[in-house]
């Protein structure tokens, strides 16, 4: 019978692709075709407060006279006075994002602070002459990856707590691919030649939240809240 | 590719220059529509930053004393679709500037218009200003 | 059934979905007529402003209780009080006075503005939290009735205002939007509210949205950055005896029939 023979057929080429590596994972596809990235996920690991945690070889190559300027420069992190955590920090803040796409976009929102960006995944050219906290961003399509260009990024951000700058010349490149079900692979190439040697990698998943009925909440930062810049929504523990 | 890019932002700034992309806006507790004011003077300082940008200028006197003066100004995004560019307003340019006084008797005002030395003028009131 | 006819089903059923509610993507540009200095009539120069003859609300009367009306007029004469100033989250309908980008998927539809960085969530699903929670921009629930996207808006803080003149609401602002596709270039947007705490009978409100040049596209504005207006803040000019419209009457109350 036809469905028979189909179901085997079906568990052949299953089994074919078990067999290859774990990055032959496809996604399922958006109406226009893409990777499907929507949800609302989370990383889990301590790159908010040293991002030298989630690097390769856990260094980062400071050219040293970029080392002195930030050993003499400000003590308090930004974020404190509310302000926009920067690329690639703003991936790995311990809030949720949810992705959303549609053809031509993908627009991740944040729960912190309610940032966002809107990315074109038309591969158009840069804004030119003016910077931004989150940088501009221009996106493609590599196969499985989102790929995305960061420019135009100020130089009033940390990378993390532990007070790691940069310059106005940083530049970064991120990558998004689903792995899995519930989990992306983020890696972002991060390059300033008035800060490091060479460019570096940071690289962690990005794990979905499968709690029912999860959604964002506004979390809203008020300079001078009692030093409490960063406090997460109120959520009530789920009922198992 | 670029350039025309640029070119099309110029326009649509053009027709949007009239409606408002940012709300902060304290204008009516600082300043006084009351009291216009036009000053020239040298540029010391530009500040482009959210949520108001700032030009600060030297301004003579009639004694010739100097003083220093703050305008604010609309934010960078706003700039940017009104056709200003980078290195447009520096420190060190001689510009005249058309706004309202500060009400708390500051050296301060909000810019409505500034004008260059060849006569060019950019209109970097904050949307939320007449005219 | 065979798989290649349910996929062809469900993408059938897909677009089928899809077609039959508007689409209501793209950058909107609201005409609303100078609502953020005041949703009422005013004057050119109120607040450097450039004037509404007929503000957005309808009747042209906020129906305030009598000590609603008072603290407004308080609020105005103390405009350090003004939340906007403070690069506070504007709150709904306040944040639709700004430029957005409209997202429409099926389970959410997410408006992006440029303005205080800020986006809403339109859950397409589920329930307002009953859990106490309460967000400057509200929680808000959509479904489609015809042509027009609904959106119920509930836990709403007291902190949010309508507008800079001091027209406040309380926790128990409730609010209903109505934005219906007029055509490819025009959203009509039509809002309930009611606050039994403040006000005396439920008000509407309305504006609509012009589809943005091609070429707009949102980009990223902070406000916490370069905020130094508080300093200047001078609380000598009564705003009020500037501001010439109705608060609130017993009047006003009577013509709203309740």
């Amino acid at each position: 019978m036809p469905n028979r023979q189909l179901f085997i057929a079906l568990l052949a080429f299953a089994s074919l692709g078990l067999a290859q590596t774990k990055t032959a994972y496809t996604a399922p596809r958006t109406i226009d075709g893409k990777p499907d990235l929507q949800g609302i996920w989370m990383t889990r690991n301590a790159a908010s407060f040293d991002v030298s945690e989630v690097a390769e070889n856990r260094q980062i190559p400071y050219l040293p006279e970029a080392l002195e300027r930030e050993q003499k420069g400000d003590r308090v992190d930004p974020i404190a006075h509310c302000s926009m955590p920067g690329v690639p920090r703003i991936t790995y803040m311990p809030f949720p994002i949810q992705i959303m796409q549609r053809p031509g976009y993908v627009v991740f929102l944040y729960e912190y602070q309610h940032d966002h960006r809107i990315v074109q995944t038309n591969a158009r050219t840069h804004l030119e002459d003016i910077d931004f906290y989150l940088g501009d961003s221009v996106g493609r399509w590599e196969g499985e990856t989102l790929v995305i260009d960061v420019t135009n990024l100020n130089d009033k951000t940390w990378l993390d707590s532990a007070r790691h700058t940069h310059s106005d010349q940083l530049h970064v490149v991120e990558r998004y691919t689903r792995l899995g079900p519930d989990v992306i692979a983020y890696e972002a190439t991060i390059e300033d030649p008035k800060t490091y040697s060479k460019p570096w990698k940071i690289a962690m998943p990005l794990h979905r939240i499968t709690e029912a009925g999860f959604e964002l909440r506004e979390q809203e930062c008020m300079e001078g809240d009692s030093g409490r810049a960063i406090h997460p929504p109120y959520r009530p523990a789920p009922k198992y | 590719m670029k350039s025309k890019f640029l070119m099309l932002a110029a326009c649509a700034a053009l027709l949007v220059a009239a409606l408002p992309a940012l709300a902060h806006h304290s204008f009516a507790a600082e300043y006084d529509i009351n009291k216009p004011c036009k000053m020239t003077g040298v540029v010391t300082k530009f500040d482009l930053t959210n949520p108001h940008s700032w030009i600060y200028i030297d301004v003579k006197d009639e004694k010739g004393n100097v003083v220093n003066w703050g305008f604010e100004t609309a934010g960078p995004n706003s700039l940017y679709r009104r056709g200003y560019k980078k290195g447009m307003i520096t420190p060190g340019t001689t510009v005249t500037i058309q706004g309202y006084l500060a009400k708390d008797g500051s050296h301060t005002g909000n810019a409505h218009n500034v004008i260059f030395e060849d006569g060019k003028v950019i209109p970097l009131g904050s949307e939320t200003n007449p005219g | 059934m065979r798989p290649a006819v349910k996929f062809a089903l469900f993408l059938f059923a897909s677009f089928a979905s899809a077609q039959s509610v508007p689409d209501l993507e793209g950058v909107w540009q609201p005409q609303q007529n100078n609502a953020m200095f005041s949703v009422l009539p005013h004057k050119p120069g109120f607040l450097l402003g450039t004037g509404s003859k007929t503000g957005i609300v309808e009747g042209g009367v906020l129906p305030y209780q009598p000590w609603a009306a008072e603290r407004v007029k308080y609020r105005l004469d103390h405009m350090d009080m003004d939340p906007t100033g403070h690069c506070h989250y504007e709150g709904v309908p306040h944040a639709m006075y700004f430029p957005f980008q409209l997202f429409q998927t099926g389970t959410d539809i997410a408006m992006v503005f440029e303005n205080m960085h800020a986006y809403r969530i339109i859950h397409m699903q589920g329930q307002h939290p009953k859990d106490g929670y309460q967000a400057w921009m509200g929680d808000s629930r959509g479904h489609w009735e015809g042509k027009t996207l609904v959106v119920d808006v509930a836990n709403n803080n007291d902190k949010s205002v309508f507008d800079m003149a001091g027209h406040f609401h309380t926790d128990a602002l409730h609010v209903v939007e109505r934005f219906t596709s007029i055509d490819h270039d025009n959203i009509a947007y039509d809002v309930t509210l009611d606050d039994v705490k403040a006000f005396t009978r439920p008000f509407k409100m309305h504006f609509s949205f012009k589809r943005a040049p091609k070429e707009f596209q949102i980009m990223e504005a902070g406000c916490f950055e370069g905020e130094r207006d508080q300093v200047h803040f001078n609380d000598t000019v009564k705003l009020s005896e500037h501001y010439d419209h109705e608060l609130n009457t017993e009047a006003g109350a009577k013509k709203g029939g309740k």
